[in-house]
């Protein structure tokens, strides 16, 4: 009796196994049929319909460049008289774990878009494939060399950058006067921080200076612990960047991270920086214009917001801004050392998955999305620069005195390196860096904490520690 | 003197009340937020036009509102069918019929409803994928439905506890089979408890999001919560449009709420291991 | 003879049977499968190698893990109880001490408001409310009473926001299970109390909490077991930070497969969460006595 008891029990696991066998086998047939009939759709002899996904990692207005290269390139295959028919699948805010997922189960984005931090993992995950045709692309005939060598990883072209950024530091010209500083030496100070005379020590210094005398409220503030401008005075105050290109390895240096972590101390010991550093991520430009901060390291895309929350017209802002502030690269670490900017530009990849079929139509809307035009809507939209010369030969880029102002940085300016091993480094040094703010840790342990975490999770023959 | 006693008699309310201050300031905080713009100062019914139209924001487009709530009142009914289709049976079994290892499953049952069904995401989507189940709304519906029945059927369990057993001898004098005396006698005495596990299991399928965000790319089959969870919030902390995720919240929140209020009754009947003197 | 013998012992696995499908795919193979992913380094690549215990070597062995279990366990303790203690407080006002059932029913209606709304819009309130910026509603406070610096809440307390947010959205479940069991006591118990001249106080200690025995038990373990495994309100409010002063243990895991794309390791942290959460369950099935529970059938085949 027992003995049936078994077997019917056995029965039911049978049952379920078969079940789900079954289901696997038929399956694998219909996933790669539903795959090649989504890619390609033999549209009953008319128009041959090829259907193009892509995706952001993030929300923004770069949807919109993709919708119109769409609509231009239909219109160009009308005009070439190509019985094809492109497709959009939009899809916004794909984060990177659903892109490996996505990927995984056949829902690829034939066009991504990521951080150029984003080469190195991507490739090694398999999700994206070299671009090479893009060094023969007309639009990208007017591209800086520096932004080529952001899209070059191990010797080929991975991503086509789609938007610049600079990381300036804006200077509250109305409290240094009021600390006694002359008309003169105020226009001065930019030139000072180019030729390396000016040292992120002497900032430190006015920006307490400024505290102490009640004179600002905030020392130095900035658009986020986690983002660009932080690593950016960190990679100022070492004076070089971890990466050691030539061996493709991350460089963790104990000396100079010591140094960085000596600077956050010093700032927040002398009240030059706050406590609360992170916490002003989303208003600490409005404090900028209200007066309350002396020094303010944001991206190109902070002006854009000051000018929100000084709320009123573009003209009337600018003659305030002008009037009121100035701004700089941001200073060396050390004297004659030199002055700095950074940036986080967006990349679109290509997957691994596309093929030699689909690949010109890939190409072109990518081509299409980086029409001058548009890199300006984009601007516009964003504070962003546009990358190419071309881009910024739009007359709404000359209109703006703040963009023609700063687009001198681009030549000083950085992006972070594409290594695999790198986005952890920079989690772990701000966590560090948490402890130092928030938790009172000293250089020391925000230094140990930094490479305990680091050490345990890295690959560590990608990284060279010294 | 007399303001004293009515106090007295009615402290309990007064100390509700207080109790209940923080959820109403945030209910009021959240309508605010919807249609005033802390920034400029305006009012504005703008956040809320997604009743009314599709619109842009930002260059993304949103859709009207109404097919996704299409989408979640289908896709609730459908959990709530499957569910009490699985777990009827399984209950009735539970508490009525001697097999192996009832002792052992009954635990496992215990654990499994209220075991961390999100440790197994990652394992249930390849598990998916390999069905070639991914992006189906099937795949949402029997996740979502494993993840809820356990409990569900420790619940029914207890109804069926509660009818009484002469009912069903009765039942088997007259011929029943025991499947016959289950849906002629047993169910119909036990129709309020059904209801319950009806409604819990359509309240947990409203409020699913978090399969919906990983195993749907495709954004014409989102329910509300889907909808909520994928395209208004994009960033794991960042919030970039208070307005319209107040908004949104609300609409998701006010037909539950009324909901609750016509079946809070029923939902009283569920009770745990039988309440009346264990 | 036989055949309908097997008829006739099989029906209970028929009744079974969609149940038993169910849970063996989505729920039996997977975690299974999470435990053969804890014991390879799958990784972004989708490459899985076996590792043995070279991932629970490597939990031991991680500086975080520390102070992430003695978070994890502050963070389940508090919220157990409070949430226990709330629920029970709130069933017994609203169901018992509140003599108007309509008044009552409102009452728990309101109180299950939080826990219906979506963790993504509960948790934009009480950013708000917690704001480090001067703007915050909690720092317009204190600041009008005086205080000249805005005060960092979520750096300063955020598990404590974090248990309390739990508490509040968490107890509405526990409260209508509690109110059902009293709602269940019939009339004449209380009646008969009250000519004996009981007060309120021994109704509910006497009469009310003892029939609540089971409710409690079954709110306390799938409660234990639920804060073991949740991390979703902190991932919203904090991600874990300060360092990891608000990191749980099943966070920790969400972090290293999704965050960090370290599926393998990931699934190792679930594991241990799992393992954590099923000893715990095992203890207070023993205390709660679990095997009354369970009756024997009466009808005999």
């Amino acid at each position: 009796m027992k003995m049936r008891t078994k077997l019917s029990m056995l029965f039911v696991v049978l049952l379920g196994l078969t079940l789900v066998l079954g289901a696997c086998s038929a399956n694998n047939n219909t996933g790669e049929q539903t795959a090649s009939t989504a890619e390609v759709q033999q549209n009953s002899g008319a128009k041959e319909v090829i259907k193009i996904s892509v995706g952001e990692d993030d929300y923004g207005a770069r949807m919109l460049n993709y919708a119109a290269a769409f609509k231009a390139l239909n219109e160009e295959l009308v005009a070439e008289g190509k019985n094809v028919e492109v497709v959009e699948d939009i899809l916004p805010a794909v984060g990177d774990d659903e892109l490996v997922l996505q990927a995984q189960a056949g829902q690829w984005r034939d066009i991504s878009m990521n951080s150029s931090l984003d080469i190195g993992w991507e490739l090694d995950a398999g999700l994206i494939q070299p671009i090479d045709w893009l060094k023969e692309s007309e639009v990208f005939k007017t591209l800086p060399q520096n932004l080529w060598d952001i899209m070059e990883y191990q010797g080929h072209v991975y991503g086509a950058i789609q938007d610049m950024d600079a990381s300036p530091l804006y200077i509250n010209k109305t409290a240094l006067k009021t600390l006694g500083w002359s008309d003169a030496d105020i226009e001065g100070l930019p030139d000072r921080v180019l030729k390396g005379d000016f040292t992120m020590d002497d900032m430190l210094n006015i920006a307490t200076e400024a505290v102490d005398k009640k004179v600002t409220k905030y020392g130095l503030v900035s658009d986020g612990l986690d983002n660009i401008s932080v690593q950016d005075i960190n990679n100022q105050i070492m004076g070089f960047e971890p990466y050691d290109q030539e061996q493709s390895k991350v460089i963790f240096d104990k000396k100079g991270i010591t140094d960085t972590y000596n600077f956050w101390e010093k700032g927040i010991e002398s009240g030059a920086i706050t406590k609360d550093f992170a916490a002003l991520e989303d208003v600490g430009f409005g404090y900028f214009v209200n007066g309350d901060v002396m020094f303010f390291i944001g991206g190109t895309g902070s002006y854009n917001n000051m000018k929100e929350a000084y709320g009123k017209s573009d003209k009337e802002f600018e003659d305030w801004f002008y009037a009121n502030n100035t701004f700089s690269l941001i200073p060396a670490g050390s004297k004659g050392g030199k002055p700095g900017s950074l940036a986080n530009p967006r990349l679109y990849y290509v997957s691994s998955k596309v093929d030699e079929k689909k690949m010109p139509y890939v190409q072109r809307i990518i081509e299409l999305a980086m029409a001058p035009n548009l890199q300006m809507d984009h601007t516009l939209a964003s504070g962003k620069l546009p990358v190419t010369r071309s881009g910024q030969e739009d007359p709404r880029f000359s209109e703006s005195r703040f963009l023609n102002d700063v687009a001198y940085m681009l030549d000083y300016t950085k992006v972070r390196p594409p290594h695999l091993a790198y986005p952890s480094y920079l989690q772990q040094q701000i966590k560090g860096l948490e402890a130092l703010m928030v938790k009172g840790a000293t250089a020391e342990e925000a230094y140990a904490l930094f490479e305990g975490n680091y050490k345990q999770g890295v690959d560590q023959d990608q990284v060279i520690f010294r | 003197m007399n303001l004293w006693k009515f106090s007295k008699r009615n402290m309990i309310h007064f100390f509700m009340i207080l109790l209940m201050l923080p959820i109403v300031f945030m209910i009021i905080w959240l309508f605010v937020s919807s249609v005033y713009n802390y920034n400029s100062g305006r009012f504005s019914w703008v956040n809320w036009q997604f009743l009314t139209r599709s619109f842009e924001l930002e260059g993304i487009s949103f859709p009207i509102i109404w097919p996704i709530v299409m989408n979640t009142v289908v896709f609730g009914l459908l959990i709530t069918v499957i569910d009490l289709l699985v777990a009827i049976p399984a209950a009735y079994a539970f508490s009525r019929l001697n097999f192996f290892g009832k002792g052992f499953a009954l635990k496992f049952l215990f654990i499994m409803g209220s075991f961390p069904g999100i440790t197994l995401l990652i394992t249930s989507f390849f598990i998916m994928m390999y069905l070639g189940l991914l992006n189906t709304v099937f795949a949402v519906v029997v996740l979502s439905a494993a993840g809820m029945i356990p409990w569900h059927v420790y619940i029914l369990k207890g109804f069926f506890d509660e009818v009484s057993w002469d009912l069903e001898f009765s039942g088997m004098i007259d011929g029943c089979s025991r499947f016959k005396c289950l849906y002629q006698i047993i169910l119909p005495n036990m129709l309020s408890g059904i209801s319950a596990i009806a409604i819990y299991a359509f309240m947990g399928a409203y409020g699913e999001w978090l399969l919906i965000k990983l195993f749907i790319f495709d954004n014409t089959k989102l329910t509300l919560a889907g909808y909520l969870a994928k395209v208004i919030f994009t960033d794991d902390d960042k919030v970039t449009n208070i307005g319209l995720i107040t908004a949104i919240g609300l609409f998701y929140t006010i037909p539950i709420g009324i909901f609750y209020l016509f079946t809070q009754s029923t939902m009283m009947k569920v009770t745990i291991g039988g309440s009346k003197g264990v | 003879m036989n055949l309908a013998r097997l008829k006739k012992k099989s029906y209970p696995y028929l009744f079974l049977a969609p149940f038993a499908i169910l849970t063996l795919m989505f729920f039996v193979i997977p975690a299974l499968a999470t435990l053969w992913m804890a014991a390879t380094n799958l990784d972004r690549k989708m490459k899985a190698d076996f590792i043995g215990f070279g991932n629970f070597q490597r939990i031991f062995a991680d500086i975080n893990i520390l102070p992430i279990i003695k978070v994890t366990l502050i963070y389940v303790f508090f919220s157990l109880v409070l949430t226990v203690a709330f629920s029970l407080l709130l069933a017994i006002c609203t169901q018992y001490l509140v003599k108007n059932k309509k008044l009552g029913a409102l009452y728990r209606v309101i109180w299950l408001i939080p826990s219906t709304m979506p963790g993504l819009v509960y948790v934009v309130f009480w950013k708000y409310i917690f704001n480090p910026t001067p703007g915050g509603f909690a720092n317009k406070i204190v600041m009008y009473f005086g205080l000249e610096q805005p005060i960092s809440w979520f750096n300063d307390a955020g598990l404590l926001i974090i248990i309390i947010a739990g508490v509040i959205s968490g107890a509405s479940g526990g409260m209508i299970l509690f109110s059902a069991s009293i709602n269940s006591i019939p009339e004449d118990v209380y009646k008969a109390a009250r000519v004996d001249g009981a007060k309120d106080r021994s109704i509910i200690r006497d009469i009310i909490l003892p029939a609540l025995k089971w409710p409690i038990m079954y709110v306390t373990v799938t409660s234990t077991i639920g804060l073991f495994a949740s991390y979703n309100f902190i991932l919203l409010a904090t991600r874990g930070g300060p360092v990891v002063d608000t990191t749980t243990l099943a966070l920790y895991g969400y972090q290293q497969a999704f965050n960090r794309l370290e599926y393998g390791y990931g699934a190792a942290i679930s594991v241990i969460v799992v393992i954590i959460s099923l000893l715990l369950t095992l203890l207070l099935f023993r205390l709660f006595d679990f095997n009354k529970l369970i009756r024997p059938p009466r009808i005999e085949d």
